[in-house]
Parts: structure tokens; C-alpha cells; sequence
């Protein structure tokens, strides 16, 4: 993390203002445990792929950043999945609260519970 | 943890960073992104869907890759992406995998189910990775509309074929030597290559309502060789 952190104060003071909004948001390994729950789709994946998400959560907490678009709402189906359908609701929730924007679609996830 | 050390282990990420800034800021030679893409600043799309792609390349596995790697750079990007695992299954359980029949759909269709300001379609023409003696490239080809839900039309595109080199020796610049070595040393395969396909691309959206450049980019040069198609 405290990498992360001096690569973007080396940048910021670098003089460019503009990428520095690449950085406000912390993804961690997320793309890559994404894709291996889709390339070998099983529990240790999905395992995986949660395990990242949570972290990315708390990062984000720590270094004060949103947590980015997505995040609680791939939490809330894992809770889905496992049939914790209040846990779920908060993530939803979560999602909806941090971008207002995808309010409309964590309303519907929560009336339809697909799976 | 000292200095040095920190420095010696950033590096990547700061080249990755400084070129970013440096194709960003300084492309000649070229038009503005509000000449380019005038309707992007007009509309302000913020709610992104992104559906399935249309694979026309032959690696198989090039939908999932870009599955995987969208969210992050059009978050960065400043744009709400409408969570894609949510998505991708309502649109599973109305009988789409992918991208192909999604075409025909009005993109007006999907603003009241989903709540999405714009349509990302991606076609991915080429996936070839090819081997030498010593080394090998991956050419990835792909075109990308963003389309309104509001009126239909195109807001943004982007067309390109970009070579990424994966033996280490290049011809395709730092950034290529950034992603050859990650390939290299064996650890996430392709996931960087398409990340960077990503990222690369939409250097030349229009930031969204979340970066701090949303509505003052105006003026910003890209790289206008690459640019509409419909």
C-alpha cells in the first residue's frame, strides 16, 4: 500500500494533475481474480475473487477512496448465492448509496433475486 | 521498507504512469475530443452498461478477457459502470450470452430495466498471438460504440489494432516491455494485454461525471487516426 501511496504522490508532484484520478480508485489484483473465476469457474475462484473484493473494500476505506463501481455489488450476489439474503441487501444497499446511479438496477436485483 | 527499495519496485507503475500522461497530453497532429466527440459533452452520460462482446477473432477466450478488464479503465475513466456480473445475468436470464443478438435492440430498451445512460458494444475483430524464434506478439483488433439510451445514436467510438509485443525485445514501445515482462514472467498471461486494450482505447473517451476532468477536457488532443466509425 504505501507503494501504491508514493507512486502517486511521485507522480502527482511529477507535475500532471490528470493522472492522478486514475489512482482514486484502488482495484488491487481485481481483474485478474475476475477473470479466473470466469476461466476456471469453481469454489477456489470464487473464493478467491471474494477475498479480493473485501480487501479492495478496506483499502479503499484506508486510504479514503470510493470504493469502486461494482465491488459491493459482486459482494452482495456471493451473499446471494449463499443464501444470506440480509448481507446482501446491505451490499446492494452499499452499491446504491456510493453511486446513485446504479440505484434503479440494485432495486431490481433485490426484487427479483435471479440466480 | 527503504527508499530505494520502494523507488526500484514502483518503477513500472511510474513509466506505465508517465506514458500514460505523456500519450494523453501530448498527441500532435490531431483533433480535440470535443470536435470528436461533440454529443458526449451534450448528453454526459454517467451509467454505463456494458454488454456482452462480439468475438470475431479466433481465441475464445478474448470475451471473457475483456469481461474481466473493462470495469476498471472505464471507472477510472470517471463513468458509473453498471455492475457487470449483476448485468450479465439478467441479461443471461433473458436468453443473452452474447453479444451478437444484442445488436438488433434498440439501445432505448435498456435505460428503464437497467437505469443506463449509454450502451458500451465492443466487437473484438482480432486475437492473434504469434510466435517467432525469438519471442512473440499478441494483435489484438477491436471497435467500440458507446451508444445513448436516450436517443440511440453513437456518443463515442473507437477503432484500433494495437501489437503488443511479448518477447521483451520491441518494437511496440515501454509499454510494450511493461506488458512482455508481466507475460514473461508467467504469472496473469493475457489479463495485462487486455487491460491495456482497455486502457489504451479509452484514453480517448470524454471523462465521466467521477474524474476530475469531467466537462474541462474539452480541448484535449487524441489521436484522431483511429477515431469514428458507426
Amino acid at each position: 500500500m504505501r507503494i501504491l501511496f508514493a507512486v502517486i504522490a511521485l507522480v502527482f508532484f511529477s507535475g500532471c494533475v490528470a493522472t492522478v484520478s486514475e489512482s482514486n480508485l484502488y482495484w488491487g489484483n481485481y481483474s485478474n481474480t475476475l477473470y479466473n473465476i470466469k476461466k476456471e469457474p469453481g469454489d477456489s475462484s470464487k473464493a478467491a475473487h471474494e477475498k479480493e473484493l473485501n480487501s479492495i473494500v478496506q483499502k479503499s476505506k484506508e486510504l479514503n477512496l470510493r470504493v469502486p463501481p461494482g465491488i459491493y455489488a459482486e459482494l452482495g450476489l456471493f451473499a446471494m448465492e449463499r443464501g444470506d439474503d440480509n448481507a446482501a441487501q446491505n451490499y446492494f444497499g452499499l452499491e446504491q448509496s456510493t453511486y446513485p446511479e446504479g440505484a434503479i438496477l440494485m432495486q431490481q436485483t433485490l426484487s427479483t433475486k435471479t440466480n | 521498507m527503504n527508499p530505494k527499495r520502494i523507488m526500484m519496485r514502483s518503477m513500472p507503475l511510474l513509466l506505465l504512469g508517465s506514458l500514460i500522461l505523456f500519450t494523453t497530453g501530448c498527441a500532435t497532429n490531431s483533433a480535440t475530443k470535443e470536435q470528436t466527440y461533440p454529443e458526449m459533452y451534450i448528453e454526459k452520460p454517467v451509467a454505463i452498461l456494458v454488454v456482452p462482446a462480439i468475438n470475431h477473432s479466433t481465441s475464445a477466450d478474448a470475451p471473457i478477457l475483456y469481461e474481466s478488464t473493462v470495469n476498471e479503465p472505464l471507472s477510472n475513466a470517471g463513468f458509473y459502470v453498471l455492475p457487470i456480473e449483476v448485468t450479465n445475468r439478467f441479461l443471461r436470464n433473458e436468453g443473452f450470452t452474447d453479444g451478437e443478438a444484442l445488436v438488433d435492440i434498440p439501445p432505448q430498451k435498456f435505460a428503464e430495466p437497467f437505469g443506463a445512460d449509454a450502451v458500451l458494444y465492443v466487437t473484438i475483430d482480432k486475437w492473434d498471438t504469434n510466435y517467432y524464434v525469438i519471442g512473440g506478439n499478441v494483435v489484438v483488433g477491436a471497435s467500440f460504440l458507446l451508444k445513448s439510451c436516450k436517443t440511440g445514436t453513437t456518443l463515442w467510438s473507437y477503432q484500433d489494432e494495437i501489437p503488443v509485443d511479448t518477447s521483451g525485445d520491441s518494437g511496440s514501445g515501454l509499454l510494450g516491455l511493461i506488458i512482455a515482462t508481466a507475460i514473461n514472467t508467467g504469472l496473469q498471461d493475457y489479463v495485462p494485454v487486455a487491460r491495456n486494450v482497455n486502457l489504451m482505447t479509452l484514453q480517448s473517451i470524454p471523462y465521466g461525471k467521477y474524474h476530475n476532468l469531467h466537462d474541462k477536457d474539452q480541448a484535449r488532443k487524441i489521436n484522431a487516426g483511429k477515431v469514428p466509425l458507426n
